[in-house]
């Protein structure tokens, strides 16, 4: 039952005792007017009766009219009164008003009728017995409305008496039960309140597990219901966290293995101050233990020339939340070494507040190796230029010295052949100076080659001199096992074409196209000279340059074709290769 | 808490069993007291009642009922000893004080010490109508039957007032009420001056032959409770005890009037239907009343005019006995001091 309830029924009860009590005090003050009412009725009426009396005498004493109507108005008056009221003796009353009434008629008939009545004495002896008979009379009406008004009056004193004992058996009873009430009310509210509070108080001191038993009060049996409620859930939830933390725990311990034993630099720093760092992270910044690096600054171990760059990554990570791509900073480690460590960020939570996370790998070694490697490859690349160059310099001479037998021959077949072969080496020379020359020593490039060995051969043909040489070339360049059979094949063509092709020819032009299709290379070599001679069979011709061609052709795995257009056009194509060893050897 | 709560119910519980307990009193402990009564009168029926119901038992009164044709044997037997309480009209009492040979002993101090009644018109003078009366006047010359020393003396004498009859004029016989009833049904007497229920009695017996003589001078009278005085002094608590029993005996009547009317049936031998049509005129009622002295002093001077005191001086207040009657019911008491 709640408490509103009991509430209720006491105020239902009191209300109630109110509305009984007012309705009984309504009663009894209903029976104290009525009582007081016959009380002023007796009043009025005894009034009358001795105002009755009164009269008889006066009419006996005078006999005049006005007397006998007074006389019968105040009995009328008098019998309508007695008449209202509850006289206790009723029958007293009712015969005595008719024994009046008789008694006065009599005196009236005597008074009226003296003659009949002769004698004088024995006349006033009947007016005196009829006088006195209704003076009795009067006085038993006296007697009885004194009576009354005493009774009445009695009555009121009892019904006042009794009122004030009915109140208190009313009110009595009811503040006594309205009291027990209260009190049992009382002792149920303050049982259910230690109940509760030893529930609540089991439940405050942890035991989650116990439960408020049932309370008596409706209102502490929904409040117990709920700390049950809430005890069970919290037991539940304190279970749930018990094992989130377990295997948060155990997540952690794993994590934290993962993140000791892993050899890169995992570290969590908030504005640059280390909060977290692992071992080989502490063993990158100089450190034994990662307790001696938290709290320091890791802009404190960049160098100075990355140190403004590295603060506005930490700025830019730290403000929008980016990642930054992987970067390679310089650490001035507390050991005194220099480390290179290719850091990536991210921001992450930590502990509820904005963090970077940083991971890093230690390149330092790597980077030393790179750089002992570059240097040795930047001896090679020195001592391979100058192989190069002292080849390009020996073909040079050799070429040199073929030039200055040149001049020593007079046959013209020899100094011919000693020009093509003075051309071949030059163009050979012209590739070692074109390869060391390069910072590529792998490749040439087919373009200024070609060029440069165009202009030579030009320069060595003056009766040729107005040769013109077009370029259709993309940049290509070849490795040199496959660039010097090129350029040789060129070679042979252009002096083929300066030695054959332009007798008649006005404007002499030579064209070479090179273009590139995936991997394979077209070359198309064009002059408008007069062209190959007829039934000319480039397979079956023995001449040295096309013996040389042949053989490089089929060197370079190419498909050749000689025609003429107009003038002779020589194609060859071939799979670029990244062919090792040596471009003489090629030639053998 | 619950001692305060026990401690009413407990002083209930004793009172129901102290109360539960409580037993009359043995006979043997009880006050004897003699009273002299008229048995065929209605006017006793608060005694009879009392007597039966055991109020006068419950009082602690051993009553004994003397039965008597009138109130003047009682109270003859009053003065004689045999009673202690007599119960007697206004006439015998005036006739005590007022005529010296009224009691043929040395007249006892005696009181009034309580009225019991109000009555009207219970006194009748009944008349054969083969006598030739038709009308008052024609019991001129007439034997009339009139029990003489009782309240009828009064009585007819104001009939005769009333109607101009001489008393010369009549054939008067002093006859007891059985008497009378006997003569008029006999015809010995053609007139009786009696009381109720005497009169219905007689009407029933003559039928048709009956006539009632009317009077505008109806009366009261009075019925009246006397005792010694040396018994009033010698025993003031049984004059109370002996008021209150009456008192409840006239409760019970009003209560239980059909029932009371059966008890009086059975004290007095008329059947209920002649006590139920005169059952109005009735009133019992204790007090002490101006009324009373008043009626009394009449008497006493009618007696005086009519040449049948032998004294002229009364002081009726002398007579009267308040204390028993202002212990029991003082509002009974309107006597004008």
């Amino acid at each position: 039952m709640t408490i509103q309830s009991r509430v209720n029924y006491i105020a239902l009860l009191a209300i109630g005792t109110v509305v009984c009590l007012y309705f009984f005090l309504w009663f009894n003050t209903a029976k104290v007017d009525e009582q007081l009412l016959q009380v002023d009725r007796s009043y009025h009426f005894t009034k009358t009766a001795s105002q009755l009396n009164i009269i008889t005498e006066q009419y006996l004493a005078y006999g005049q009219e006005r007397h006998l109507s007074s006389w019968y108005n105040l009995y009328d008056e008098l019998s309508e009164t007695g008449y209202h009221i509850q006289f206790i003796e009723k029958n007293v009353v009712n015969n005595t008003l008719p024994s009046i009434l008789n008694a006065f008629n009599l005196i009236r008939k005597v008074k009226s009728n003296p003659d009949e009545y002769p004698d004088l004495d024995q006349r006033n002896l009947l007016l005196d017995r009829a006088q006195a008979r209704i003076r009795s009379d009067i006085q038993i009406l006296l007697s009885a409305s004194q009576k009354n008004v005493e009774q009445r009056m009695a009555s009121i004193q009892r019904l006042q008496t009794n009122q004030r004992f009915e109140i208190l058996i009313i009110v009595i009873p009811v503040v006594f039960i309205i009291a027990v009430l209260l009190y049992v009310f009382h002792n149920k509210i303050v049982q259910s309140l230690d109940e509760l509070l030893s529930g609540v108080r089991r439940i405050s001191g942890g035991d989650f597990k116990s439960q408020i038993p049932d309370i008596y009060i409706d209102e502490h049996q929904e409040v117990a219901q709920a700390f049950n409620l809430m005890a069970q859930k919290l037991q539940s939830r304190i279970d749930s966290e018990q094992k989130s933390r377990r295997t948060a725990e155990e997540n952690q311990k794993r994590w934290e293995q993962l993140v000791e034993q892993d050899p890169n630099l995992i570290m969590i720093h908030i504005h640059g101050v280390i909060k977290f760092i692992n071992s080989s992270g502490a063993r990158m910044f100089g450190y034994d233990k990662p307790d001696s690096v938290i709290g320091k600054s890791t802009l404190s171990f960049i160098d100075a020339d990355q140190y403004q760059e590295s603060k506005l990554r930490i700025e830019q990570v730290e403000k929008y939340k980016e990642n930054v791509p992987p970067r390679v900073v310089r650490l001035h480690a507390n050991d005194g070494v220099i480390r290179f460590i290719q850091v990536e960020s991210k921001p992450i939570k930590y502990f509820g507040q904005d963090a970077m996370q940083t991971v890093g790998l230690d390149l330092t070694s790597r980077i030393d190796y790179e750089r002992k490697l570059e240097e040795s490859i930047e001896e090679k690349n020195t001592l391979l230029q100058e192989i190069h160059h002292r080849v390009k310099n020996n073909l040079a001479v050799v070429s040199s010295l073929l030039a200055i037998k040149k001049f020593d021959v007079n046959n013209e077949e020899v100094a011919t052949i000693l020009t093509e072969s003075e051309m071949q080496i030059k163009s050979m020379a012209m590739i070692h100076e074109k390869i060391y020359n390069s910072s590529d020593f792998t490749k040439v490039g087919l373009n200024d080659y070609i060029t440069d060995i165009f202009a030579s051969i030009r320069d060595a043909f003056i009766d040729h001199s107005d040769v013109e040489l077009l370029m259709e070339c993309e940049n290509i360049h070849l490795n040199i096992n496959q660039a010097v059979p090129v350029a040789l094949i060129l070679n042979e063509l252009i002096i083929n074409s300066f030695k054959h092709a332009f007798e008649e020819v006005n404007r002499k032009r030579i064209t070479i196209s090179i273009r590139k299709d995936n991997s394979r290379v077209h070359i198309r070599f064009e002059d408008n000279g007069k062209g190959l001679p007829p039934n000319f069979d480039p397979l079956e011709k023995t001449s040295l340059g096309m013996t040389i061609i042949n053989t490089l052709t089929k060197q370079l795995e190419a498909s050749l074709e000689m025609f003429n257009e107009r003038g002779t056009v020589v194609t060859f194509s071939f799979e670029i290769r990244n062919i090792k060893g040596s471009a003489g050897n090629l030639l053998l | 808490m619950k001692i305060r709560f026990f401690i009413p119910v407990l002083h209930i519980l004793l009172t129901i069993i102290v109360l539960g307990c409580q037993t009359h009193p043995e006979k043997n402990d009880l006050q004897p007291v003699t009273v002299g009564i008229t048995g065929t009168y209605l006017g006793e029926a608060a005694t009879f009642i009392a007597h039966d119901e055991g109020f006068f038992d419950e009082q602690g009164l051993d009553v004994t009922l003397t039965r008597n044709q009138s109130g003047s044997q009682s109270i003859r037997d009053l003065f004689d000893g045999k009673v202690d309480i007599a119960h007697v009209a206004e006439t015998p009492v005036v006739y005590s004080i007022m005529q010296s040979n009224y009691y043929e002993g040395e007249l006892p101090d005696f009181k009034l010490f309580a009225e019991m009644i109000y009555s009207h018109n219970i006194q009748k003078i009944i008349a054969r109508k083969d006598a030739g009366i038709r009308q008052p006047k024609d019991i001129t010359g007439k034997r009339i039957g009139v029990y003489s020393g009782t309240q009828l003396d009064y009585f007819f004498d104001s009939f005769l007032l009333e109607h101009q009859i001489p008393r010369n004029s009549l054939d008067i016989y002093n006859m007891t009420l059985d008497e009378q009833a006997r003569a008029i049904v006999n015809g010995e007497i053609d007139v009786s001056v009696t009381w109720e229920p005497t009169s219905t009695s007689i009407q029933n017996e003559l039928g048709d032959n009956a006539l009632f003589l009317t009077t505008d001078l109806t009366y009261s009278t009075l019925w009246l409770a006397t005792t010694l005085t040396s018994y009033a002094e010698a025993n003031p608590g049984i004059l109370e005890s002996y008021l209150q029993a009456l008192q409840e005996a006239q409760q019970f009547i009003k209560d239980h009037p059909a029932q009371s009317r059966e008890i009086l049936s059975s004290h007095t031998g008329i059947s209920p239907d002649i006590i139920y049509t005169i059952w109005d005129e009735i009133d019992f009622e204790l007090s002490l009343s101006e009324r009373m002295l008043s009626l009394l002093e009449d008497q006493a001077r009618w007696m005086i005019q009519n040449d049948i005191a032998d004294t002229t001086r009364y002081d009726m207040d002398q007579f009267i006995l308040k204390e028993p009657m202002q212990t029991v019911h003082p509002n009974g008491i309107t006597i004008i001091r």
